[in-house]
């Protein structure tokens, strides 16, 4: 463990950029964004940025290949391979996300190869959390505010500064690269104030009793009641820092064209209509249903963790009041 | 006590009981009290739970396209809701006799995220007093300028109460004119600004559909901005000037100005700006005083066999 001092970290920035395109938090219009870095200020009073990690590793759309050509002389060509990127600035759970992200889409049994190039071009330099959001609530779901699940680096910001740590060998590389900005760390203080760090929404919510909850509540009304206020936007899905549902399309110009592959929504009313005009999911109730029983019941059965991070952007930002934390209450509430 | 939200809630669980709506739109109890929910309330019991104070922010009228299938729904309206609902009419979306609207007076709605930065701590009521909003928090009460507090299209507000109302909670208030203080500063400068100012801005966008599912006047069957014949799903700059464009040009002459799509987007896009350069061209253009209140013959809407231009041109048959 070392100790950095914040005056350091354009340095830091700086060196690290040489061989990669960094990202730092930014304030804009009053938001702070995760922006590529050129030297500007570096944001520090947030909590988490208004985008998480993953658009930087999982982009919202990305070129999958180009073509050019008709049904005679069709040629592809493979999008070309990402540049390596530096990302300074996100917090635990985000990287939390990117971790679960993994496990779907690269330990599975398809590895999603745009995923794979992509995370392995990034170096995550995560920052750790010593105040919580109003709508921070990760340790609810089993994430800390020292996480280290999915960074190479933990900052744990200090008085006058970070403690550094590395998590993986590439983070061990990154920090080799700024060994002359770290001086050795006079205590792990900062650190274990993040790991100890209070979470009071997180305190008034339990998912121990959750799995047998949600057994039978398929068909409850419970579900159509609370579908009503949802408006189908993808403003939850959007922010998510977990939510990794995409759709494949195509873009053309006369006889050049790209294939894309872009983020979706299952709060979308089309996001399961199948060509034929059949949607499995035509209503609100059942997409409503969708995304948390996935983020509760499916994910954990199929790969052993919630599949939220406890972020809060969906209690912060949708427009209904349509969260995770209100469905984790009502769900106390409605079952006997 | 809130005495307004007791009637509230004594209306509505009437109107239920007695069977003259099926539901009633209004708000109810959310994950603390700055953050009243949209609430639906289909027997007295939830009519006992609706909540009524400055705190109640999101927009009703979209839900009446939804809610009003299966029989005719009440709401409390507020004089954005009002309008919305007007909108939904004249658009013949929804039938204003399946609408029973409890009209009430609106100060303005406390944005919850500002009280909570104002205060720096959770907030757990307010009052608006003319000019100031009073918070009450754990640490006592602060008061706080209006202007400060209150979401950004309430500060723009020129309709505290719906126009017509099925019942009134309260003595309804008059509107006023609307003001387009923004749009007039926006239109001060050059194109390369402007175009810097929205570029800064679009580049945020998230093309979540936030603004498009808040908008009364977006209340289209199927929405051609889905149609990838029109608008391709690829999310760069121009694809975010065409979407956010396109739409404000879908919406002219038809917004009611709620300001619903800049409450809803996640991402502090300032979209009533470009709703109101349409208002104000179309007030200075047409001679119409209240471009977003809808209207009988409406400016950009309404066709007329003695317009001076005929339907096209060359063509006498009109």
């Amino acid at each position: 463990m070392k100790l950095m001092r914040a005056g350091a970290l354009p340095r830091l920035l700086e060196t690290l950029g040489r061989q990669a395109q960094v990202y730092a938090p930014a304030t804009e219009d009053g938001l702070v964004l995760l922006r590529p870095w050129t030297g500007q200020a570096i944001a520090t009073s947030y909590v988490n940025p208004v985008n998480s990690l993953k658009g930087l590793v999982y982009p919202q759309t990305e070129a999958v290949l180009e073509f050019t050509g008709g049904d005679e002389n069709l040629s592809l060509r493979e999008a070309p391979a990402p540049a390596p990127q530096v990302v300074f600035g996100g917090r635990p759970c985000d990287a939390a996300g990117l971790a679960l992200i993994a496990q779907v889409l690269l330990e599975g049994t398809f590895v999603d190869e745009l995923f794979r190039r992509r995370r392995e071009a990034t170096t995550v330099l995560t920052v750790a959390c010593r105040e919580p959001g109003p709508y921070c609530f990760c340790r609810a779901m089993g994430v800390s505010p020292a996480d280290e699940r999915g960074s190479d680096v933990m900052f744990y910001p200090a008085d006058d500064g970070y403690l550094v740590e590395a998590v993986t060998a590439r983070g061990e590389e990154a920090l080799q690269a700024v060994a002359g900005l770290l001086a050795p760390a006079p205590d792990t203080g900062a650190r274990d104030a993040c790991r100890e760090l209070r979470i009071p929404l997180a305190e008034k919510l339990t998912t121990d009793r959750l799995a047998a909850r949600l057994e039978g509540f398929f068909e409850h009304p419970y579900w159509e009641q609370v579908a009503r206020r949802c408006r189908s936007c993808g403003t939850c899905a959007y922010l998510c820092p977990t939510c990794y549902c995409t759709a494949i399309f195509d873009t053309s110009r006369g006889t050049r064209g790209r294939r894309l592959r872009g983020w979706d929504s299952c709060q979308f009313k089309d996001f399961l209509l199948m060509a034929g005009g059949h949607n499995p999911r035509p209503a609100k109730k059942q997409r409503v249903r969708n995304r948390f029983l996935h983020k509760l019941s499916y994910s954990p059965a199929n790969h052993g963790a919630y599949g939220c991070v406890g972020c809060g952007r969906c209690v912060e930002k949708c427009p209904a009041d349509l969260h995770m934390v209100a469905v984790l209450t009502d769900l106390g509430e409605v079952l006997p | 006590m809130n005495e307004r939200q007791a009637k509230l809630r004594s209306i509505a669980g009437s109107l239920l009981a007695e069977g003259r709506v099926s539901l009633f739109i209004g708000f109810g109890p959310g994950l603390e009290p700055s953050r009243p929910v949209p609430w639906f309330a289909k027997n007295a019991d939830e009519a006992g739970k609706l909540v009524l104070d400055p705190f109640c922010g999101p927009g009703l009228a979209r839900y009446l396209l939804d809610e009003t299938a299966a029989g005719p729904a009440g709401i409390v309206a507020r004089g954005c809701d009002g309008l919305g609902l007007e909108r939904l009419v004249a658009d013949k979306r929804v039938g204003r006799d399946q609408v029973y609207v409890v009209g009430v007076a609106c100060r303005g709605a406390v944005d919850p995220d500002k009280a909570r930065r104002l205060a720096g701590r959770p907030v757990f009521g307010a009052e608006v007093n003319g000019e100031t909003v009073a918070l009450t928090t754990a640490g006592g009460r602060l008061s706080f300028p209006r202007s400060d507090c209150l979401l950004d299209r309430c500060l723009a507000c020129a309709d505290p109460s719906p126009r017509t109302a099925d019942t009134w909670l309260e003595e309804p208030l008059p509107g006023a004119q609307r003001e387009f203080e923004g749009v007039e500063a926006l239109e001060k400068l050059g194109p390369d600004d402007r175009y810097a100012f929205w570029a800064r801005h679009l580049e945020r966008c998230l093309r979540c559909h936030a603004c498009r599912n808040a908008c009364p006047a977006c209340n289209c069957v199927a929405c051609s901005l889905d149609n990838p014949e029109w608008l391709e799903r690829t999310t760069g700059l121009a694809d975010h000037f065409m979407f956010h464009f396109t739409r404000a040009y879908h919406v002219a002459g038809r917004c009611v100005a709620c300001g619903e799509c800049q409450r809803a987007c996640p991402v502090g896009i300032p979209l009533m700006l470009l709703n109101e350069k349409f208002m104000k061209d179309i007030r200075d253009l047409f001679a119409v005083p209240d471009p977003h209140r809808p209207q009988e013959a409406e400016p950009l809407g309404h066709f007329s066999p003695d317009d001076p231009e005929g339907w096209r041109e060359g063509d006498e048959t009109l």
